[in-house]
């Protein structure tokens, strides 16, 4: 089994519904994002093409970061799913600097960075619930991890990741116009490895080498 | 593209133009419609029995759309005639010079809008055998917010219209306009209905209603939209001009004091200082709202903390089926918002604030009418035509038509009330509790539902009679206040006029400047929510000011300058540039509307610079029709050192 995602870019809107469900679903700190959306564009008026990316932790099969982290903090799963034990993690930031893709953060709590999404006003009740719920150790680095916790708890209901929403990532479920895609890449029948065979799905700057879990589909 | 579908290609579907538009009713050389003498319905031809009728006339054996013929002892044509004819100075390569679209574009589009159209195709759905029209032109703000915005929109609905792709499978569905009830109850219904001339009336709408048109009058209170009935929202008092007006109008009276609810109009409508002429003369003001925005802190005199969405229930939120309930055959869904979190310190539900202001002015009983006769207006007969119609005018309607779901003087909460509203819409088992614990109110949607169009019978003009017949009064009534607006939009056919900004364009005031809806914002208090601020950040766009990088180039500009665009009404305003390919060279654009200078909201101070400054407000920058506002300027645009908009404001923009 290897969780993998395909992401139709002409189906992408760039509404950031995905950065903010990942926000909401994780309760990341003020400047902390484990996905993106990068914009850009093309070509020269009038025949222009903007360019719309959602993008976050490949999970490669080949991962740079498990390599270069030297705890082994960083580490990936049976499932291809590649995480951070923050009990491991010191904050050596090896991993951001081996990932080609950008796509880890570093996570400080005080020493100037902002603490509150209001400064000065105290937290907000979801920050106080996030504290509580889904903490975020300071001084580690964080990532992207798939919405393992759904998917863990959802296979253990007796659900499949990517079809119910309750084992899916909170990105793949928010995105309003059904561009985000999840399943099963060891699985040659899944919905998920048709749609890539049969519109050519790619993976984002494929000569990084790193073999991503995540396609792209123009 | 009407040219071109009816001129070039002869196409266009003649069954729906005959029986649900009309295009066929004769108009005589007055532009009026020919009515027959006894009943004063508008006359057709009857192509098989040779001779007019009402159009209405179960008789008709055929309705001539084209042709001319004498009725009444005058020379009439079809209406559709008309048409066709007047849109042949509409060619491509007219059109080409206008909009800078290659006329061989525009006729490449119309030949494959008209193909798409599939007129004569059918499609079966639950049994129902209906015209599949698999086209659709839609307009919203950007072309509506123009001094041409009432023929630019009619221009649209037209080329729905001429290919029958109003209301039925792939053609355009607008909002939902026909909710046949729930079915344990019948309510919650809304339905269009034919009315004067066989036209059109819509079964709620959220202002006062657009058909029959109200007569034309001289006007009274300080909207002035009794002087022109076509038009919708009024743009006065705001405006430049609106002084003079009033005081030819013997200045009738003066506002004592206003209350506001929840809006920001200082940063969201017109230029600023056109706004604080108007609200610095009311004497008291109250503003119900979540924050302590540009308005409140500029002029409200008590600030009433509203709830915020999270922290109570709201009935309102969704409850017009025209605005946001499924379109197609996805099934009725009727949803609350409801509470996530307890409100916070002293924040109140405003509608029970103002029943208790209600009390101490003696209007609970007014109130509590109002709240009747508006939902008693889903029970099955409109009886007020919006959202906002007045206590006042409540109190109008035939009492016999009201459910009572609130008593004279009875005082209930909120919660209670929509209880009773989900109980009277929908039936007593589908309670305030049922909805809040399943989210919504959910039943089937009948075919006739999601494409009534032809279940109906009523029609749209695709010629509008009623232009001609108002213009008269109109002009009378304006010269008496001294108005004067472009009388010759107030034609029937629809027309192409230039822009007011189009007509300010010159050597020095070169870039057309306009506003557009981010994906990330809406209003202006999304900027204070700092999710969203940290994604607009990160956003190439949202908080920039974005121009053609060619363009861009020729002016010595670059990403990252800070420029100041200057209108040619000396309004200025300032932001960071960000030039791309994908904008065309005359145009400078402004996303959302940002740019606070609120203390109170400081996720949002600074951030992206706020368009409406640059807006000029008066009749010479609104379609005379509609009343539109025009919502583009031409500028200059050069690199400055400060952001001079927040002089004089107090702090530091980022």
């Amino acid at each position: 089994m290897r969780w993998g995602m395909a992401i139709e870019l002409k189906r992408c809107i760039g509404c950031y519904a995905c950065v903010l469900a990942c926000k909401a679903e994780h309760f990341l700190p003020p400047n902390i994002f484990w996905n993106r959306v990068l914009i850009g564009e093309k070509g020269k008026y009038p025949a222009v093409t903007k360019l719309i990316y959602s993008v976050r932790c490949n999970h490669c099969a080949d991962p740079a970061c498990v390599k270069a982290c030297p705890t082994g903090a960083t580490h990936q799963r049976e499932d291809g799913i590649v995480v951070v034990d923050e009990d491991k993690c010191v904050g050596c930031r090896y991993c951001m600097v081996a990932c080609p893709y950008q796509a880890r953060s570093f996570y400080e709590d005080g020493h100037g960075a902002q603490t509150e999404y209001y400064p000065g006003q105290g937290l907000t009740e979801h920050e106080k619930i996030g504290k509580t719920l889904y903490p975020h150790e300071p001084g580690t680095v964080q990532k992207c991890v798939f919405c393992k916790e759904r998917i863990d708890a959802g296979l253990a209901q007796g659900l499949k990741p990517g079809v119910d929403r309750d084992a899916s990532p909170a990105c793949m479920n928010i995105c309003p116009t059904k561009a985000i895609h999840f399943g099963d890449l060891d699985d040659p029948y899944s919905d998920i490895n048709r749609l890539i065979k049969e519109k050519k799905g790619h993976p984002f700057h494929a000569e990084f080498d790193t073999q991503p879990s995540i396609y792209y589909i123009d | 593209m009407i040219n071109i579908l009816l001129n070039e290609l002869n196409v266009y579907d003649a069954e729906f133009l005959k029986k649900k538009t009309n295009g066929a009713y004769l108009i005589g050389p007055d532009e009026l419609y020919v009515r027959d003498k006894e009943t004063n319905k508008p006359l057709v031809w009857d192509s098989k029995a040779n001779k007019a009728k009402v159009f209405n006339d179960p008789t008709i054996g055929d309705y001539a759309l084209l042709g001319e013929y004498t009725v009444n002892g005058v020379k009439c044509h079809p209406s559709f005639q008309l048409l066709k004819d007047h849109v042949k100075q509409y060619t491509a390569e007219a059109a080409e010079k206008v909009s800078t679209v290659p006329a061989k574009t525009i006729r490449r589009i119309a030949e494959e809008y008209a193909e798409a159209a599939s007129i004569g195709t059918t499609i079966e759905i639950e049994g129902e055998k209906l015209p599949l029209r698999p086209v659709a032109c839609i307009m919203f703000r950007g072309g509506q917010g123009h001094t041409n915005s009432a023929h630019s929109y009619v221009a649209m609905c037209i080329l729905n219209a001429i290919v029958g792709a109003m209301d039925v499978p792939g053609g355009t569905l607008g909002w939902p306009a026909y909710v046949g009830g729930h079915p344990d109850t019948g309510r919650f219904k809304v339905i269009p209905f034919p009315c004067k001339d066989g036209l059109l009336t819509a079964g709620t709408f959220m202002e006062h209603g657009p058909w029959p048109l109200h007569p034309a009058k001289v006007p009274e209170d300080m909207l002035l939209k009794e002087l022109v009935p076509t038009a919708s929202f009024s743009p006065h008092p705001m405006t430049s001009d609106f002084p003079k007006y009033w005081e030819n109008m013997g200045h009738p009276y003066d506002i004592e004091a206003a209350i506001i609810f929840g809006s920001n109009m200082i940063r969201s409508s017109q230029n600023r200082e056109i706004v604080e002429v108007f609200w610095k003369k009311v004497p008291f003001t109250v503003s119900f709202n979540i924050l302590p925005n540009e308005f409140a802190e500029g002029f409200a005199d008590i600030v009433l903390p509203d709830c915020h969405p999270l922290e109570a229930y709201c009935l309102f939120s969704s409850h017009g089926p025209f605005f946001n309930h499924p379109i197609g055959m996805e099934g009725w869904c009727f949803p609350i918002r409801q509470p996530v979190v307890k409100a916070a310190y002293e924040r109140r539900n405003k509608v029970e604030a103002l029943w208790d202001l209600a009390d101490r002015i003696g209007m609970r009983d007014e109130m509590n009418n109002y709240y009747n006769v508006y939902f008693s207006s889903f029970g099955g007969e409109a009886l007020i035509s919006g959202d906002i119609s007045s206590a006042r005018g409540a109190a109008a309607i035939d009492p016999k038509k009201v459910t009572k779901l609130i008593k004279p003087g009875e005082k209930i909460s909120y919660s209670e009330m929509m209880d009773r509203v989900f109980k009277f819409y929908f039936g007593e088992k589908n309670d305030l509790k049922y909805i809040s614990e399943h989210g919504s109110i959910d039943w089937k949607k009948q075919v006739k539902e999601a494409y009534w169009r032809w279940y109906v019978d009523v029609r749209i003009p695709i010629y509008l009679e009623h232009l001609a017949e108002l213009k008269p009064e109109i002009m009378k009534n304006a010269k008496t206040i001294g108005v004067d607006l472009d009388w010759e939009q107030f034609t029937p056919l629809t027309s192409f006029f230039t822009a007011q900004v189009a007509k300010e364009e010159t050597s020095e005031f070169d870039l057309y400047s306009f506003s557009y809806r981010d994906i990330l914002h809406n209003g202006t208090y999304t900027m204070e929510f700092p999710w969203l601020d940290e994604v607009s950040r990160m956003n190439p766009y949202t908080y920039n000011i974005t121009m053609n990088a060619d363009t861009a180039k020729q002016k010595g500009l670059k990403d990252g300058d800070l420029i100041c665009l200057e209108s040619s009404y000396g309004r200025k305003i300032t932001g960071y540039l960000k030039t791309m390919q994908g904008m065309h060279p005359k145009c400078i654009a402004i996303a959302a509307c940002s740019g606070g200078w609120a203390k109170g909201a400081p996720i949002a101070y600074g951030k992206g610079t706020n368009f409406n400054i640059l807006l000029e407000s008066d009749f010479k920058h609104a379609c005379p029709v509609c009343w539109s506002q025009e919502t583009a300027t031409t500028v200059k645009v050069y690199k400055i050192d400060h952001r001079i908009e927040y002089d004089g404001v107090g702090g530091k923009p980022q």
